[in-house]
């Protein structure tokens, strides 16, 4: 019994692997399961020097995740949904990449580091498997080749008909005019209008402080940007007391920044995320700023 | 243990506020899905401590035996968590008076020890709440049992067991909001997000790695039957495609779900 069952699990492991070597390159559907998973694929792709040709690198939260990375060729967009900046700024420090500059986002700063997240990545055990071993990485995994097909060709049609046997619409997309969006964004709001503490600002930004001039030691020039917000978030007591904090510890006479554009021309879809075509008008916003100005400075009405 | 922490990334979305964005449908199964879990992880984790006593030779006793597939809530609670319920049972609801002190008491003994079991997992009301909803089950189930009889059917069983599972489905939702005011704002949501657009992904990733769990229940069931047989001549496939998982699938790494308590 356990003879058989060590060789068929091998068999497994070896369609496996023809599986990823032939069919995965024609692969249209998305293979990745959930938002962790998002993460770490790629944070596996940056670390295995799968975007070494990009030398600037985002690092930012679920915000900035939404920049349009089609527009921005030359950036590897380290932005993790439910992270900080500190896991993608760990990440550089541990890769062998040629960073030449690093763009941090300032909205979620206040999350702190997460250790484990990057250490699931580089600790060697991991590391050194899931380089040499690629079909067990995350982005390979079987469950994620059948569950998104399952799902668009099976249980979507299947639930649309018996939804609408019951008479039930399709449903409708969360909408900005929705009263989700509303709930929502009273939901931020509130958040947001808590002032951090003095002692947690300092924390996180003598934090942010060491990581920042372990990059100038290394010449890597480092610039911030604050991702835009509903215009009722935009100016709240947290916003406002990072952005000020950011000023106090990195001067903009002495640091780069991408001013943020006006909140006002942005709803979101939940008072701090960009819907698509804003993020659209952002990302061409964002590099224009690059553009425009060698030193990073932009003409554009600033919130400061 | 690869099903529970595959679960688990995507019944994270039963967290306040998250779950106020996704649909009646989703909550549902998100709320399966959380059973299904919680069922693995605990599970899993007991086989993992009696296959390691049995290495040093010390034989534990069975701690579930195919809850899901029970009929009523008495025997729920003598398949789930066994070591918790004969505590309960030997060192509350016994000395309390059991049933042997009339109907009235019998069902304030039940009442009290599922609310003291209840209390046993946390400081919160939420789980308060979830034992006294499982002692209330207990005790009416007992009244109704005395008043109605219901002739033995494999349709009657099909069905108890049906409402018994959604009943322990629904009262788990205590676990995993221990704030009683998320708990409201859940059903609420529940009750009030059929417009929204289904998440198809979750949905289909919650019933894939439910799956196993539900075999599971289901290969017990089967397993008097003689077309079994056949199934059992194939168990390696089984164990081999387990390890497959193990080394291509195994999801991500969390704390047990019983370790809070």
């Amino acid at each position: 019994m356990i003879r058989r069952s060590i060789l068929f699990t091998v068999i497994c492991l070896i369609l496996h692997f023809l599986f990823i070597k032939a069919v995965k390159p024609h692969w249209k559907w998305k293979a990745t399961q959930h938002q962790w998973q998002e993460n770490i694929v790629k944070a596996q792709k940056f670390i295995y020097g799968e975007s070494f040709s990009k030398r600037k690198v985002i690092v930012g939260s679920s915000l900035s995740n939404r920049l349009v990375m089609d527009s921005l060729e030359d950036f590897c967009n380290l932005s993790f949904n439910a992270k900080s900046i500190f896991e993608g700024l760990a990440l550089i420090k541990k890769s062998s990449q040629p960073v030449q500059s690093v763009y941090i986002e300032m909205n979620m700063v206040l999350g702190g580091s997460d250790p484990s997240f990057s250490s699931s990545i580089v600790d060697p055990v991991p590391f050194y498997i899931k380089k040499y071993f690629f079909y067990l990485r995350e982005e390979n995994q079987p469950v994620g080749y059948v569950g998104e097909l399952a799902s668009y060709k099976i249980v979507k049609p299947v639930f649309r008909r018996m939804k609408s046997l019951f008479g039930n619409n399709h449903g409708k997309n969360t909408s900005q005019q929705s009263p989700l969006f509303n709930k929502m964004l009273k939901n931020h709001a509130f958040e947001f209008n808590e002032k951090p503490s003095e002692e947690k600002l300092d924390q996180v930004f003598n934090l942010l402080k060491k990581e920042i001039t372990y990059f100038a030691e290394k010449n890597i020039q480092v610039a911030f940007f604050e991702m835009p917000v509903n215009k009722s978030i935009c100016n709240s007591m947290r916003a406002v007391a990072v952005r000020e904090s950011f000023y106090k510890y990195f001067p903009p006479q002495k640091y780069n920044y991408i001013d943020m554009p006006d909140c006002s021309a942005f709803l979101t879809t939940d008072g701090i995320h960009l819907s698509d075509t804003e993020a659209a008008i952002y990302t061409s916003y964002f590099k224009s700023s690059l553009k425009g100005d060698s030193t990073l400075h932009h003409p554009f009405q600033i919130v400061r | 243990m690869v099903v529970a922490d595959n679960l688990k990334d995507f019944t994270f979305w039963i967290t306040y506020p998250y779950f106020q964005n996704l649909s009646s449908f989703t909550l549902i199964f998100l709320l399966f899905g959380y059973s299904m879990q919680i069922f693995a992880d605990f599970a899993g984790y007991s086989l993992i401590a009696m296959g390691l006593a049995g290495l040093f030779c010390y034989k534990f006793p069975v701690n579930f035996n195919f809850p899901y597939i029970s009929t009523s809530f008495s025997e729920f609670w003598q398949r789930w968590h066994i070591s918790l319920s004969s505590f309960l049972k030997e060192y509350l609801y016994i000395p309390l008076g059991g049933n042997k002190k009339g109907t009235i008491r019998t069902y304030i003994n039940l009442f009290v020890t599922m609310f003291l079991g209840g209390l046993w997992h946390g400081a919160a009301w939420s789980y308060a709440v979830w034992g006294t909803v499982h002692g209330s089950a207990l005790a009416v189930e007992r009244f109704l049992k005395g008043k109605i009889k219901l002739k033995e059917s494999r349709t009657i069983s099909v069905v108890k067991g049906i409402i018994v599972f959604i009943f322990v489905t629904l009262a788990w939702l205590l676990f995993k909001l221990p704030d009683f005011s998320h708990v409201k704002a859940y059903l609420s949501s529940l009750k009030s997000n059929f417009f929204l657009e289904d998440n198809y992904a979750i949905i289909t990733y919650i019933l894939i790695y439910s799956f196993p769990v539900v075999l599971y229940h289901a290969a017990y069931l089967w397993k008097s039957q003689i077309s079994f047989l056949a199934f059992r001549r194939m168990e390696y496939l089984f164990y081999g495609l387990m390890i497959f998982m193990i080394l291509v699938n195994s999801g991500s790494p969390g704390a047990f779900i019983y370790f809070q308590f």
